[in-house]
């Protein structure tokens, strides 16, 4: 319900959106030892966004169906290129992906206040109403 | 599943293999001078260990999996001790191909692996709680 106001929606895409890459990042750092294994990421949050406000079609009559727009499949980075390959053929640096996951907590971190936040605002403005 | 949940799942694997790892390399240094006991038999052969990725369709994510527990084909050395039960007729036994500073070097990438996924989990850990304490207040 809350989705409707856009704040919302976007805060809780990008809440999904580190969620995806934190899942990406533990994986990488799983297959730190894996021969051949190479690291993934995702593109930024900021291409993804184009993807998650495309122009939907209105729904102007009561049969008509609005398809669920909500992209949770993040794209994924194709073109990611690591600090160091390993002999073995293993493309995980440890340190990066240790920045990385710092960077994503920080961001999750920082959506999360803003959600809380927002919330808040609309408490103040429900309890107007006495 | 959720990705957080889904992350915890993904970093524990990789727990689970780099400890397999570490048992690898306690394993051959426990047996470093693990001798042969019939005259010119083979003694310890060091143990290697190899990771692959596998496919979990539960978590829509590549875990870690160990591929092979193999031995490293390597040449034993030998060391001069006609006393001993497997000298062979030139009284040399052949020693272990164990080599005590690359066991050492590999449990600390093996524990240095273990620390980065145990990292995972605990900031995992902490966006689930910073989504949890969203229901405060």
């Amino acid at each position: 319900m809350i989705d409707g106001i856009s704040l919302f929606q976007t805060v809780s895409q990008k809440m999904e959106y580190i969620g995806v890459r934190q899942s990406l990042i533990a994986q990488n750092v799983a297959h730190a030892d894996t021969p051949g294994y190479e690291a993934k990421d995702l593109k930024p949050f900021s291409e993804a966004l184009k993807t998650v406000r495309p122009a939907g079609m209105l729904a102007t009559h009561g049969r008509h169906m609005v398809a669920n727009l909500g992209n949770t499949d993040f794209r994924e980075d194709t073109h990611h290129e690591g600090w160091e390959v390993a002999p073995s053929g293993n493309q995980v640096t440890l340190e990066e992906e240790m920045i990385d996951a710092a960077d994503n907590q920080r961001e999750y971190e920082l959506a999360a206040q803003l959600m809380k936040k927002h919330v808040t605002m609309l408490k103040a403005t429900l309890s107007t109403r006495t | 599943m959720d990705a957080i949940a889904a992350t915890m799942k993904i970093a524990s694997s990789g727990l689970q293999a780099q400890s397999v790892r570490v048992r690898m390399v306690s394993e051959n240094i426990a047996n470093a001078n693990s001798l042969g006991s019939a005259p010119g038999a083979d003694p310890y052969r060091r143990k290697t260990i190899v990771f692959q990725s596998e496919f979990d369709k539960v978590l829509g994510a590549d875990v870690v999996g160990i591929k092979k527990i193999g031995v490293d084909p390597g040449d034993f050395s030998l060391s001069y001790d006609p006393s001993h039960p497997a000298a062979d007729a030139k009284g040399y036994v052949k020693v272990p191909n164990v080599n005590p500073l690359m066991e050492m070097t590999d449990m600390r990438e093996a524990t240095r692996s273990y620390d980065a996924n145990l990292n995972m989990i605990e900031q995992a850990r902490g966006m689930a709680m910073s989504t949890i304490a969203l229901l405060e207040g």
